[in-house]
């Protein structure tokens, strides 16, 4: 089981300490690489400046609310797009509002998920998403 | 014949009414009046004209006849003709009659229907026009007779007055259209006493109405501003509970984390601050996801539809099964029936109240829970009714209010906000909710659902 590239988008810095803690636990080393809005977002994507040396992750985790661009405007971009269109994106936000999940599946998400309120759950959740996609999920080569 | 009477009347109608005057307005009405005199008096004048032929070929007058004709013609020309202005209308027709009325007396003297006709005038004069020519018929008919007595004094006339001398016929002709005058002045007084008391009522009624209109305006408005501002707060309840969420996960998610990863480095005293903060968050979170369920407590799919209450008494005691049986309670109903209405809120309204006739209970007590339901004339009205601790009667209408909380959270848990729900719920369904109680005996939760057809 080789370890996976995971590009998480989101702006909340909590959430990003949670989410490292959380992988750091886990079995596997995977590697997690953040940026902190949607445009930024879009340029490691597309290796612009400043991510001329960014690698093609394997699985995406998007936030929706964000500043600059929001998740909706980059799950967009990337399912529009030939070249990244195959990388599995889950929505992670504290959103439970229908508007965005309806959104979210209708631009292709590969899935959504409420962020847990409690430590545990949100810990669990973590290492769950990371055991599905990485031990259970045949994801594609580049 | 019925049906092209009235086309013929409204054709009448819409021919000669203009708009001058405002429905509500004595003006309007003496218009509308002339224009159905002008309806009737055509008609009508046949039946005049016909004895009228015939005493008038048996005496010689055919220029009577010839007369009686032209002022129909002239009548049913006022009636047709369009734009003419109402005013003139009632000129020329006040004007041919004063013609006939004048030429039947000069003719027929006071054996003719003359002087009848002359107040009969009048009487329309006064009724059709303003006010201010209130008394012009009156001067008219006295102008009229003088000039017959002196026609008569001169003797460029001969009128059938009865008595043979010239002398004598004028007196006689003086005493009898005196009685005209008289009569017209009386007219001229009253009848404009009638149209001002009308006109005084058309005013009120017009005056409440125009009062009611506002009324129902405003009320529209601020109907619309509570709606506006209703959904406002729902929406700023809903985003605030929202957004409140993430920084408390934040407290709370790194409390925990601080509690289980430093664990052996903290002392007992740090162990309880951060359980304390932990708590603290935790109810924050509780309250914020009640007052989340409050500003969505409106949000049902809005389905009626026939509720078996038997069988949703069930699902909640589905539900409820393991606090019924954690407080070893007893459930009972009574005439449950089906109804018509939405479902969603009813049974979180009984989830409510049934969960709270659990809740507050004295430890130990064995709860006894009957649900009741009955029929009235226009609504349901359902009852939840236990053996708990009891409200105290100054505290009942309190209750209902968000995070109303009679207990300590140690005495009894819960953020108050069930009752509130209950509340908004029942109320959007067009029902109430109210309670009677005595303090440790048990409380008694009613509410209505209306009928719906």
């Amino acid at each position: 089981m080789r370890p996976i590239k995971i590009l998480l988008v989101e702006d909340n810095e909590g959430d990003i300490l949670l989410t490292q803690e959380a992988l750091d636990e886990g079995k596997i080393l995977n590697s997690l690489h953040v940026v902190r809005d949607g445009s930024e977002a879009l340029k490691y994507l597309e290796k612009q400046a400043p991510y001329e040396a960014a690698e093609r992750p394997d699985l995406i985790l998007l936030d929706i609310n964000m500043p600059k661009k929001n998740g909706h405007e980059v799950l967009e971009y990337i399912k529009k797009s030939e070249k990244l269109k195959k990388i599995p994106v889950i929505i992670l936000t504290t959103s439970s509002a229908e508007r965005d999940i309806k959104t979210a599946y209708n631009n292709y998400a590969n899935c959504y998920i409420v962020k847990p309120v409690e430590l545990e759950n949100f810990m669990e959740m973590v290492t769950k998403i990371e055991d599905f996609w990485v031990s259970i999920v045949q994801l594609p080569e580049n | 014949m019925g049906l092209n009477w009235k086309k013929y009347q409204e054709h009448i109608l819409q021919t000669c009414m203009d708009s001058y005057h405002a429905p509500l307005s004595v003006d309007y009405w003496r218009d509308r009046f002339f224009a159905y005199t002008l309806s009737y008096i055509l008609p009508l004048s046949f039946v005049t004209l016909i004895p009228g032929i015939i005493v008038s070929l048996q005496t010689d007058l055919i220029e009577l006849i010839y007369l009686d004709l032209i002022i129909i013609a002239a009548l049913a020309a006022i009636a047709h003709t369009p734009r003419i202005p109402m005013l003139w209308r009632k000129i020329i027709f006040s004007y041919l009659l004063y013609v006939l009325g004048i030429v039947l007396t000069g003719l027929l003297g006071l054996s003719g229907p003359g002087l009848m006709f002359l107040l009969a005038i009048s009487v329309f004069m006064i009724i059709i026009f303003p006010q201010r020519w209130v008394y012009l018929s009156t001067f008219l008919n006295a102008l009229i007779c003088l000039c017959i007595a002196l026609f008569l004094h001169l003797e460029w006339m001969d009128v059938e007055t009865g008595p043979d001398t010239d002398q004598l016929a004028v007196q006689a002709w003086l005493a009898i259209s005196v009685n005209l005058v008289v009569l017209s002045a009386i007219f001229a007084l009253l009848i404009p006493r009638l149209f001002a008391g009308l006109q005084m009522s058309l005013t009120s009624q017009g005056q409440l109405t125009e009062a009611l209109k506002k009324e129902k305006e405003k009320l529209q408005v601020s109907l619309k501003e509570v709606n506006r501002k209703n959904e406002e707060l729902e929406q700023f309840a809903y985003v605030a509970s929202h957004d409140l969420q993430e920084p408390l996960r934040m407290v709370s998610s790194f409390m925990k984390l601080l509690h289980d990863k430093y664990h052996m480095q903290l002392d007992e005293k740090a162990k309880k601050y951060i359980h304390f903060a932990i708590d603290g968050a935790g109810r924050m979170k509780q309250m914020i996801t009640d007052l989340l369920a409050y500003s969505r407590a409106g949000k049902w799919e809005k389905k009626i539809e026939t509720i078996d209450i038997e069988s949703l008494l069930e699902e909640i005691t589905q539900e409820l099964s393991l606090k019924i049986a954690e407080t070893q309670a007893v459930l009972e109903n009574k005439g449950l029936h089906p109804l018509l209405g939405y479902k969603t809120p009813l049974k979180q309204v009984l989830v409510n109240l049934i969960s709270n006739a659990l809740h507050y209970q004295l430890s130990g007590n064995k709860a006894h829970v009957i649900v009741y339901q009955q029929e009235r004339e226009d609504d349901w009205e359902f009852c939840v009714e236990d053996n708990g601790i009891g409200i105290d009667p100054s505290k009942q209408e309190e209750i209902f209010d968000v995070f109303k909380r009679l207990h300590h959270k140690e005495e009894y848990s819960g953020t108050g906000m069930g009752l509130a729900i209950s509340k908004k719920m029942v109320e959007l369904m067009g029902g109430r909710i109210w309670v009677t109680s005595e303090l440790g005996k048990g409380s008694a939760f009613r509410f209505t659902l209306p009928k719906v057809e």
